[in-house]
């Protein structure tokens, strides 16, 4: 299944296609394949569902990956290692993957800025679908917090109770310019599987979803990957303005 | 001696942890080599060397994490002296395109391409078209895309090879049968052992040894194998037109008559095509398995949708530019050629392509086409490169406002960076109506399908748009 992703973003922008539930090293080795192709064939927001896997990096860490294996084992679901940082977690169908494959040089090359413009994409389709999310300084991804939580002062007890909840992982390797991976949404999310592992190694993390959190049916996945085209291409395409100079300061005057 | 330390990858970078040295300790290193894997909050970076030398030592083990500046390595300088190109930071970006020139799994983005766009406005038809005999029609069913399903007995091909089993070049000297006379249906047209037997059968026999001169071969082609019977007269055999022939006749005529037909020649890089279809095959991707045509088709879908004036057609008093974008594949089968359409082909990935072109293809040989399946398309594809034709112009077919003529994909000598290396390459020759599109339109519009067939990795996503 595949769709035709209008990203209103602008010629310079972004290409971004809804590739629907494909495998997740069928996935990798096209991420893969259009890094070496360096950028030349545009930069590509591929947005699309996984089938339930395991993935880990390198600095996953053993006591997660002894309990994973009997999961995996009872279960079925595959466990794959992959050449990225990070720990242990778990993609499958009702979660919303973005994989950003951009040339990062030709957007000034800061890493942590090109992270939290994908943060500020993911914050603003959750917007749009009534769920108020922020980020957690020091804790790349997307949170939820509780009303009564002051978003200043959160902690680890808060995510330990539940009061801080992650509703979006995000991370990203950069190869040879080109950056590879992005986010993965909870949208209407099994939540069951996380419960085998320690997601990207917080311990006591609670995750959640659109589903978990609005109380009610989400849109269906195709749907909520088009809004994200829109307001994910939009965060990285105001990141170019952000970093043009002079030319930004007259856009913002 | 030069310092290798904790690169600043952003500005809010204050530490980074080392994922993995991709150099050990002796290596000899060039400024832009792929050094070591640097995590920063969740971001994992490769960084490149910045000064040439022999790797010294290794300061900061894998898992260990620095502060920005502090130093992890340490590099000698070779005999050549040191060559501290930069700091860290600006080395990485800097020394990109070496690092890419030397790693050739990653060719650098300014690489020498084979071949840049060549316009010839009104340039001649191919040789075979203008120099063929008044009144031979075969040169013109070569060069259209029209929707002529049967392909001629292999005489039709003339100057072609005719491919035949050893079995059956054996079998039809054996039994008296001219195998140029008999009509393969083996892949790519190949004469099997059964065609033979079925020649004989039919009471196909050799022809006379003497020469036999090239016109009346080629007349002789045209009767599909099961039409009426032909009249004879005073060494010339009249076949009268099919439906089918008679309507490409017309429309063809039409086309050269109405159309100014211009022509745009470019030379594509398959190397990375090469690859990926190799890839697919190896996984199995597609049972069937993905060609260099469907590969065409789909770049030439997902370029339309940026081109919306090239999927167009030319209505007398105004352009009509088509929403749907919707192929025609003239292709050669087994025993034909065949123009299924694609409806809608923007919104298919490769591998949907090239079942539905199989689909349709499986069913035209079927005897199950209809009329629809051979309308509505928006832009055609021609392929000529299973017949090892290098390169060839085709004939529009109205009202469509351009046809692409595709040429055979095979290793060539190519420049790369002013030497001479060998490539798989493949030509692809757009013929334009000027009334609809200009050369410079048909340019661009050429140049991206190239840059797509070039960087073929997202063919393999669905529907594009470039908003």
């Amino acid at each position: 299944m595949t769709a035709h992703i209008d990203t209103g973003a602008g010629a310079a922008g972004i290409e971004a296609r809804f590739l629907g539930r494909i495998g997740f090293t069928e996935a990798l080795a096209l991420q893969e394949s259009i890094v070496r192709e360096q950028g030349r064939g545009g930069d590509v927001l591929l947005l699309l569902e996984h089938d339930p896997v395991y993935t880990t990096g390198r600095s996953g860490r053993g006591e997660n990956l002894g309990r994973l294996a009997r999961v995996t084992a009872e279960d079925g679901v595959p466990l794959v290692r992959i050449g990225r940082g990070g720990d242990v977690t778990y993609h499958g169908p009702g979660q919303l993957v973005g994989y950003a494959l951009v040339d990062l040089r030709k957007r000034g090359g800061d890493v942590h800025r090109f992270l939290r413009e994908l943060e500020a994409g993911v914050i603003a389709t959750l917007g749009a679908l009534d769920v108020a999310a922020r980020r957690w300084p020091g804790r790349t991804g997307v949170w939820v917090v509780d009303a009564d939580v002051d978003p200043t002062m959160m902690d680890d007890e808060d995510m330990a109770r539940g009061r801080v909840r992650k509703i979006a992982s995000i991370g990203i390797a950069v190869r040879r310019g080109m950056t590879m991976h992005g986010f993965a949404l909870n949208v209407a999310l099994d939540l069951a599987p996380f419960a085998a592992i320690v997601p990207c190694g917080l311990s006591g993390v609670h995750m959640t979803s659109v589903e978990s959190e609005t109380r009610a049916p989400a849109p269906a996945l195709e749907a909520v990957a088009r809004i994200a085209a829109q307001h994910v291409a939009a965060a990285l395409t105001r990141r170019e303005h952000g970093t043009a100079g002079p030319a930004a300061d007259r856009v913002h005057a | 001696m030069a310092d290798v330390t904790m690169p600043k990858l952003s500005d809010t970078m204050e530490e980074g942890k080392i994922l993995r040295w991709l150099k050990q300790a002796g290596d000899h290193v060039e400024v832009g080599d792929l050094l070591v894997e640097v995590e920063t909050d969740k971001a994992d970076m490769e960084v490149e060397a910045s000064a040439a030398g022999v790797l010294r030592e290794v300061k900061l083990g894998e898992g260990a994490s620095a502060p920005v500046g502090a130093v992890i390595a340490v590099i000698e300088a070779g005999a050549d002296g040191v060559r501290n190109a930069a700091p860290a930071g600006a080395g990485e970006r800097d020394g990109a395109a070496k690092a890419a020139a030397q790693n050739p799994e990653a060719p650098p983005a300014a690489a020498v391409r084979p071949s840049a766009v060549a316009t010839q406005t009104g340039s001649a038809p191919p040789a075979r078209s203008s120099t063929a005999p008044p009144g031979a029609r075969e040169p013109t069913r070569k060069d259209v895309a029209a929707p002529a399903r049967e392909l001629p007995p292999s005489p039709g091909r003339a100057g072609l090879q005719v491919k035949v089993s050893p079995l059956a070049r054996t079998l039809a000297e054996e039994l008296g049968v001219d195998v140029g006379t008999v009509r393969g249906t083996g892949p790519a047209g190949r004469v099997t052992r059964r065609d033979v037997e079925e020649a004989q059968a039919r009471g196909i026999t050799s022809r006379p040894v003497e020469p036999v001169e090239p016109a009346a071969r080629r007349s002789d082609g045209d009767a599909p194998a099961d039409a009426p019977g032909p009249a004879r007269a005073a060494g010339v055999r009249r076949v009268p037109l099919s439906r089918m022939r008679a309507s490409i006749a017309k429309r063809m005529a039409e086309s050269k008559r109405d159309a100014p037909h211009f022509y745009l020649t470019t030379v594509v890089d398959m190397e990375d095509a090469v690859r990926l279809r190799a890839q697919l095959k190896a996984l199995e991707a597609s049972p069937a398995g993905v060609t260099y045509n469907h590969m065409v088709v789909k770049a030439v879908a997902d370029a339309l949708a940026g081109f919306p004036e090239v999927n167009a057609r030319f209505a007398g008093e105004a352009i009509e530019i088509l929403d749907e974008i919707n192929i025609g594949i003239a292709t050669a089968v087994d025993d034909g050629l065949i123009v299924p359409v694609l409806q809608g082909a923007n919104r298919l990935s490769l591998l949907e392509v090239a079942a539905q072109a199989r689909a349709l293809a499986e069913k035209a040989e079927g005897g199950r086409f209809t009329s629809a399946d051979l309308s509505g398309a928006s832009f055609s594809v021609s392929n000529l490169g299973m017949f090892d034709v290098d390169s060839f112009s085709a004939v529009i077919n109205p009202p469509q406002a351009a046809i692409l003529a595709v040429g055979s994909v095979k290793q060539r000598p190519v420049v790369h960076d002013g030497a001479l290396a060998v490539a798989h390459t493949m030509s692809l020759t757009l013929s334009c109506d000027h009334r609809v599109i200009d050369g410079a339109r048909g340019g661009r519009f050429l140049a991206d399908v190239k840059r797509r067939l070039e960087n073929p990795a997202a063919l393999l996503l669905g529907a594009v748009s470039r908003a």
